[in-house]
C-alpha cells in the first residue's frame, strides 16, 4: 500500500507540474486574449461621418428578458443612433447575467458596457478596479450634472463605498416593483364588508370572511417564495424594520427584529395563524397554490406585485365577471400608526463602463444623453410620429400600441440598456384602470424616504454576508417557530438576547459606519 | 423452472411493491401530461388531476411554434450524438487499461481520478484553461470539458474486470496485442454496459444545461434545454412585469413548464427501449461457451 | 460475502523480483505499452479538464480579486478556513449535512437493488420493460419541479397526500413544518427520483451472470429466495461493492438546488446542510475564494470516507477501487 501512495506522489506531482504549466500557458494566452480583444475592438471604431454625428460602436453585454429578448433589429437602436451615432454591438448572457459577468472579467474580456444586476456588484468590480468612475468624467457630462441636482438621492444611492460612481444612476422605472395589499372587492361588497385601516380590524375581517367561508384561508401570501419582500410589508405596517434600518424621525439605525413593535408583529400573525386565517402552511407555500386559491375563492386578501391585479382579473374574469381584484390601503399595525407601503420602488440594476475600454470619453457622452429630456422622451415613448403622438403637452401612444409587454417586444424601448431616466407616465398609459386607480393610491402611501443603502467597503460586506447570515437565519427561524407555535412567545426576551450575541451590534455599527461615510461624501459636480 | 410448485408470499409482495413503484412514477408524469393540455382557467384552478379539462394544444403551439426551436433540437442530437461517442471512447478505452492488472501504476492512476470527484479547480479556472484551448463557442466546448464522468469510467472498469481472464489470454495466442483484444474481443462481449454507460452519457449531454451557458455564445448554437429554459423563465411570472409571452393569454406556468419537460423528455425516452435490447441475460456467457 | 474475506487475497501483491532497473522499465513498457496507448486519451483528459483547473485552488487561501486574476490577488492564509469552522452554525451544517447524506444512503442505496432484483424474477419481458421504463421518468425532472411537487403534494392545504389522510378520518399532516420530517421526505424525493434511473447499472451487471448457476440451482432444488441470495447476489457483488464505496464518498455531496427549494425557516433545524449555507453567502457576497475553501474543506472529509470505505473493503471483499 506505501508502495502504492508513493507511485501516487510521484504521479501526483508531475501532473501538478502539467496543471503549472498549463495553467501557466492559460494565463498567458488569456492575456494575450485580452490585448487582441481590446485592439479589435478599437478597430471597430472606425470614424466615418452619418447625419452629422461621429458613428461609433461600443460593444455592450446587456441583461437578456425572455419575455423580450434581445433583438438588433429593434427601432430604439436605429433610434438611438439618430441621436447619437453610436451602434451597440451587443452580447447577452446565454444564461445567468451574473456569471457572464464573471467569466468576462476573470477573463479581462470586458465590452465596454456591462449592464450589472445591482449595485452590489458593480461596488465590487469598481473597486477592484474594473470599473471607470463616472464623476471623473462628469464635466464631460452637462446632462448628468444637470439631473443629479435634481434627483440627489438616486444620484447618492448610486455612490460606492469609496465615493466613486461606477452606475449610472436612474429614476423612474421601479415602478412596477411596487408591492400592495389586494383584496377582491366582489366578495367584500357581497358581504358588506369595508377594508380595514387597522390590524385589528383586518383580523376582524378576516374572521367575518372565515365564518362565511369556512374552507378557505381569506389571506394568503406567497411567504415561501418570496420572503424578503413580505417581511418588508408586514414590517413597514407595524413601522419596524425587517433587519438593520434607519428611522428618520430619530435620526438613528436600528435593528427591527428585536423590537417590540416586532414583536406585536409576529403576535399578530400568530393570531392569524392559529385562528386559521392564513393557510397553515404559509411558510412553504408555493406560488402555483397561492394562485389557486386567489383564484378559486379560497382566499381574499393578500400582498402581491401590484401589477397581479391586471393578472387575476384578466384572467379570472373570462369565468367569472363578477371577479375584481383591487388596490387595498395598507392596514396599520399599531394602534393609531401610519399607513405605509414598503418602499420597493426603486432598480438596482444598470449599465458600467469597462476600464478596459480605449472609448471611455465617448461612452461618457453618449450615455450623457440619456439623461436629456430629450434621451427621456425617446426611451421612454419612442419617435414621435412612429409610436407616440404630441396632444398638446400630453404624449399619447398611437393606438396600436395597447399593451406594454407586446410594445416592448416590437420596439426594445425600455429593454436592458436602451435606458436610465425614465418617463413612468408612458407605462401607466397602457395599463387598465384598474392598475391605473392601484397606482395612484399606492402612491398616497409611500414612506416619506427611501431606506438609504450605503455602499459597504469589501471588510464591511464580509462582515454583513457572514454575521448578517447568522443573525437572518435566526431571525426566519425563530419567527416561523413562533407563529406555528412551537415557541412560546413568552420566550422573547430570551431571543432577543440569543439574537444579539449573534452580532446584531455588529451589523448596526457597521451600517452606522457605512452611512456616515456616505453622508459626508459630497456629491461634488463643480 | 421446477420452483414454481412454491408460489409463496414472493409473488405477491414481489407484485405489490412494483405496482407501487409503476403508480407513484407514473402519476406525475401523466399529471403533468393532463396539465400541458389543460385550459389555462381549469389549471389556475387546481382541477387537473389526470386527465385534461378545456383540451388545448396552445402550450405545444408556443413552444413548438417557437422558429429556433428546430435548430436547437438539431444542436441537441448533434451534440449528443458526437459527446457520447467521444465520452464512449474515452472512457471506454481507459476503464479497460485500468482494468487490467498487468497495467503498471493502475493503483495509483485510479487514485488520482477518484482524487478528481473531490477537487476541482471551480468554475472560472476551469472556464480560463476551455478558454485559453480556443474552446469557447465551438461545439467541442459542449463535448470535451465534460468528456469522461469519474463516477462512469469506474463502472465501467467494474464491468471489464468481470470478464474472465482467459478470453484475454486466448486473444494473446491468436497473436493479438492489447488494443486489438480491447477491439476484437472485450468491446463485442460488453454491449450491456456499453450501452448503459452510453445512455447515461447521452441523457446527461441531452439534459446539460450547464456547459451551453457557460461556453456558448451565439445563440443559433444553443441546444433544446436552453431554449426550453429561457421560454419557462419568460413564462414565470416571478417579478414585477407580469409576463404574457401569448398575446392575450395569459401563461400558466405549470402549463408551459410540464409541456417543456413533454417536448424536451420524450425524444430521449424513445431511446430506452434501444438499450434494453442489450440487456439480454447470461449474453456474454453465451459468447464465450458459443 | 462473508466467505470471501477468508480466501483471496488481493492480487499483485507478490513480492517483486529484483533486476537490473533499465531491463525493468523496458519490460515494464513492453508488457503494458498497449494498455498505456489505450489509456493516453483519458490521461490527457483528465490532466488538461481535471488537473489544469487546480491551480484556481490557490484562491482558498487568497482574497480573489476577479479583476487582478488568481496570481496578483492578495493572500490571505488561512483565514476563511478559520471562518468556516468558527462560524457558530458550523457543527450543526455540518451534522444536518452528514445525516442527510447517511440516511440517503443507508435508504437509496439499497433500493434500486431490490428493484432490480425484483424485475430480474419478473418472467413477462413486456412487464419488465414496462415497469423499467416507467420507474425512470421521474428522473427527467429536473429538481426545481419536484421540489414544488413534493410540497404541494404534501400540503395540509388541499394536498394529494392529506387529501388521502383526511379522506381516511386522520387529521391532516403539516408535513413541510416538521424539522423531525425533513430528512424522510427528503430521502422518500430521491428515491423517487432515481430508482428507476439507478437500477439501470444492476440490470447491466445481471446480464453477466450465468444462467447456468441458476439451472444448477434449481436441480438442488433452491426456492427463488435462495437463489436471488446465492446466485444473483454474489453475480453482482463487484458492481454493488464498487457502487458502495463510490456512495459512500458522495454522502456529503448533497446538491444545494433541491434541498434549498425544499426547506424553509420552521425546518432548518434539520434542513439547513452547508450547501444550502454556501448558497445563502454567496447571494449576498459572490464570494469565490470562501466558497471555494469550503469546497475543499469537505472534499477532503470526502477522500478520507472514499479511502476508509475502499480500505475496508479490500479487507474483507476481493473488490476495491485501487
Amino acid at each position: 500500500m506505501s508502495n502504492v501512495l508513493k507511485k501516487s506522489a510521484i504521479l501526483l506531482a508531475s501532473a501538478a507540474v502539467t496543471a503549472t504549466i498549463l495553467a501557466a500557458c492559460a494565463s498567458n494566452d488569456s492575456k494575450d486574449g485580452a490585448s487582441a480583444g481590446a485592439s479589435s475592438s478599437a478597430s471597430s471604431a472606425s470614424g466615418g461621418e452619418a447625419s452629422g454625428k461621429p458613428s461609433l460602436k461600443f460593444t455592450a453585454l446587456l441583461d437578456n428578458n425572455p419575455t423580450f429578448p434581445y433583438s438588433k433589429d429593434w427601432p430604439i437602436w436605429q433610434w438611438i443612433k439618430e441621436k447619437t451615432g453610436v451602434t451597440l454591438e451587443v452580447q447577452t448572457p446565454s444564461g445567468n447575467l451574473g456569471e457572464s459577468l464573471n467569466l468576462a472579467v476573470a477573463s479581462k474580456e470586458m465590452p465596454d458596457l456591462m449592464y450589472m444586476p445591482n449595485r452590489e456588484e458593480s461596488n465590487k468590480f469598481g473597486q477592484q478596479g474594473a470599473l471607470v468612475d463616472i464623476l471623473t468624467f462628469i464635466d464631460d457630462m452637462p446632462n448628468l450634472k444637470a439631473w443629479m441636482d435634481k434627483y440627489p438621492e438616486e444620484a447618492k444611492a448610486a455612490l460606492s463605498a469609496d465615493g466613486k460612481m461606477y452606475m449610472f444612476p436612474n429614476q423612474g422605472f421601479g415602478e412596477t416593483n411596487r408591492s400592495i395589499w389586494m383584496y377582491r372587492k366582489d366578495v367584500f361588497d357581497k358581504e358588506g364588508l369595508k377594508t380595514p385601516s387597522t390590524f385589528d380590524e383586518l383580523y376582524e375581517t378576516l374572521k367575518t370572511l372565515k365564518a362565511k367561508y369556512p374552507d378557505s384561508y381569506p389571506l394568503t401570501l406567497r411567504y415561501g417564495e418570496n420572503q424578503d419582500e413580505m417581511l418588508a410589508n408586514m414590517t413597514v405596517d407595524f413601522e419596524t424594520g425587517e433587519d438593520g434600518y434607519y428611522d428618520f424621525d430619530k435620526q438613528e439605525w436600528r435593528f427591527g427584529p428585536t423590537e417590540a413593535n416586532y414583536k406585536s408583529m409576529v403576535a399578530m400573525w400568530k393570531k392569524f395563524y392559529d385562528d386559521g386565517l392564513i393557510p397553515p402552511d404559509f411558510l412553504s407555500l408555493q406560488t402555483k397554490q397561492w394562485q389557486d386559491m386567489l383564484s378559486t375563492g379560497k382566499s381574499f386578501i393578500t400582498i402581491d406585485y401590484i401589477s397581479r391585479i391586471d393578472f387575476f382579473n384578466k384572467a379570472m374574469q373570462k369565468e367569472n365577471p363578477a371577479y375584481n381584484m383591487q388596490f387595498m390601503a395598507p392596514p396599520a399595525g399599531i394602534a393609531g400608526g401610519k399607513q405605509h407601503n414598503p418602499y420597493l420602488h426603486y432598480l438596482e440594476s444598470g449599465l458600467t463602463v469597462a476600464s478596459t475600454s480605449k472609448h471611455i470619453k465617448d461612452i461618457m457622452k453618449y450615455m450623457d444623453f440619456f439623461y436629456s429630456e430629450e434621451g427621456r422622451t425617446l426611451v421612454s415613448w419612442g419617435k414621435e410620429g412612429e409610436t407616440y403622438e404630441k396632444d398638446g403637452d400630453q404624449l399619447k401612444f398611437k393606438p396600436q400600441y395597447t399593451d406594454i409587454i407586446e410594445m416592448r417586444k416590437a420596439t426594445g424601448l425600455k429593454t436592458s440598456g436602451t435606458y436610465t431616466w425614465i418617463d413612468f407616465d408612458s407605462d401607466l398609459s397602457l395599463s387598465s384602470d384598474d392598475l391605473k386607480y392601484a397606482f395612484e393610491e399606492a402612491a398616497k402611501y409611500d414612506l416619506p424616504a427611501m431606506q438609504p443603502r450605503p455602499a459597504l467597503t469589501e471588510q464591511e460586506t464580509e462582515i454583513v454576508a457572514l454575521t448578517g447570515q447568522a443573525v437572518t437565519k435566526h431571525r426566519d427561524e425563530s419567527i416561523a417557530k413562533f407563529v406555528t407555535g412551537s415557541r412560546s412567545l413568552d420566550e422573547w426576551d430570551q431571543y432577543v438576547k440569543e439574537m444579539n450575541n449573534l452580532g446584531v451590534d455588529k451589523l448596526l455599527d457597521t451600517y452606522r459606519e457605512a452611512y456616515k461615510r456616505v453622508q459626508s461624501i459630497k456629491l461634488d459636480t463643480k | 423452472m421446477i420452483n414454481s410448485q412454491r408460489p409463496g408470499i414472493f409473488p405477491i409482495v414481489s407484485a405489490v411493491i412494483l405496482t407501487i413503484v409503476v403508480v407513484v412514477t407514473l402519476y406525475p408524469f401523466v399529471h403533468m401530461l393532463a396539465v400541458s393540455f389543460s385550459g389555462d382557467i381549469y389549471v389556475m384552478q387546481n382541477e387537473i388531476t389526470v386527465w385534461p379539462k378545456g383540451f388545448n394544444v396552445k402550450m405545444y403551439e408556443l413552444v413548438l411554434g417557437d422558429p429556433k426551436i428546430w435548430t436547437a433540437f438539431q444542436n441537441t442530437i448533434v451534440y449528443t450524438a458526437l459527446g457520447t461517442a467521444i465520452s464512449l471512447a474515452l472512457t471506454s478505452m481507459g476503464a479497460y487499461a485500468l482494468s487490467r492488472t498487468q497495467m503498471a501504476f493502475r493503483k495509483s492512476l485510479t487514485m488520482l481520478i477518484v482524487f478528481t470527484m473531490f477537487f476541482g479547480g471551480g468554475m472560472i479556472p476551469t472556464y480560463l484553461v476551455v478558454r485559453s484551448l480556443g474552446l469557447v463557442d465551438t461545439i467541442w466546448g459542449m463535448v470535451l470539458p465534460g468528456a469522461v464522468s469519474t463516477w462512469n469510467l469506474i463502472l465501467m472498469r467494474t464491468f471489464f474486470s468481470g470478464i474472465p481472464k482467459e478470453l484475454e489470454e486466448s486473444g494473446r495466442l491468436d497473436g493479438l496485442n492489447d488494443i486489438g483484444i480491447f477491439l476484437r474481443i472485450m468491446v463485442p462481449l460488453s454491449t450491456a454496459s456499453f450501452a448503459t454507460i452510453a445512455l447515461f452519457y447521452a441523457v446527461g449531454l441531452w439534459n446539460n444545461f450547464q456547459l451551453p451557458l457557460l461556453y456558448l455564445r451565439t445563440p443559433d448554437t444553443f441546444p433544446l434545454q436552453v431554449l426550453l429554459r429561457n421560454l419557462i423563465l419568460a413564462g414565470t411570472a416571478s417579478s414585477g412585469d407580469v409576463t404574457r409571452i401569448g398575446g392575450d393569454n395569459l401563461i400558466v406556468e405549470e402549463s408551459l413548464k410540464y409541456a417543456t419537460i413533454m417536448v424536451s423528455t420524450l425524444p430521449i425516452l424513445v431511446v430506452y427501449p434501444f438499450v434494453q435490447k442489450y440487456f439480454v441475460k447470461g449474453a456474454m456467457i453465451g459468447a464465450i461457451k458459443g | 460475502m462473508a466467505q470471501a474475506s477468508a480466501t483471496t487475497r488481493p492480487i499483485g501483491k507478490e513480492k517483486p523480483i529484483p533486476e537490473p532497473k533499465a531491463s525493468r522499465f523496458k519490460r515494464l513498457w513492453q508488457n503494458n505499452k498497449y494498455l498505456w496507448l489505450l489509456f493516453l486519451p483519458c490521461l490527457i483528459y483528465y490532466l488538461v479538464f481535471r488537473y489544469a483547473p487546480m491551480f484556481g485552488l490557490v484562491i482558498t487561501f487568497k482574497n480573489y480579486n476577479l479583476f487582478k486574476g488568481i496570481w496578483a490577488s492578495d493572500w490571505v492564509g488561512l483565514k476563511y478556513y478559520r471562518l468556516f469552522l468558527n462560524n457558530p452554525d458550523f457543527w450543526p451544517l455540518m451534522k444536518n449535512t452528514f445525516l442527510l447524506g447517511l440516511y440517503r444512503l443507508l435508504f437509496g442505496f439499497p433500493a434500486p437493488i431490490i428493484l432490480a432484483l425484483l424485475l430480474n424474477e419478473l418472467r413477462k419481458a413486456a412487464v419488465k420493460r414496462f415497469v423499467q421504463t416507467v420507474s425512470y421518468l421521474p428522473h427527467f425532472i429536473s429538481n426545481v419541479i419536484v421540489a414544488s411537487m413534493v410540497i404541494m403534494f404534501l400540503s395540509p392545504t388541499g394536498g394529494l397526500v392529506n387529501n388521502l389522510l383526511t379522506g381516511l378520518g386522520f387529521e391532516p399532516i403539516n408535513f413541510m413544518n416538521k424539522p423531525e420530517m425533513f430528512r424522510g421526505i427528503y430521502v422518500i424525493s430521491e428515491i423517487w427520483q432515481h430508482i428507476g434511473w439507478e437500477t439501470i447499472i444492476y440490470l447491466a451487471a445481471l446480464t453477466a451472470v450465468d444462467p447456468q448457476l441458476y439451472e444448477a440451482a434449481s436441480i438442488d432444488g433452491a426456492s427463488r429466495m435462495r437463489k436471488m441470495w446465492h446466485v444473483t447476489l454474489p453475480g453482482i457483488s463487484s458492481a454493488l461493492v464498487i457502487t458502495l464505496i463510490l456512495n459512500i464518498g458522495q454522502v456529503l455531496e448533497i446538491g444545494f438546488e433541491k434541498v434549498y427549494l425544499m426547506q424553509n425557516p420552521a425546518i432548518y433545524d434539520t434542513a439547513d446542510i452547508i450547501s444550502t449555507y454556501v448558497y445563502r453567502i454567496g447571494l449576498v457576497q459572490g464570494n469565490f475564494s470562501y466558497g471555494s475553501a469550503i469546497d475543499l474543506f469537505m472534499g477532503i472529509i470526502s477522500l478520507i470516507f472514499i479511502y476508509g470505505a475502499n480500505w475496508i473493503s479490500r479487507r474483507v471483499s476481493e473488490t476495491s477501487l485501487w
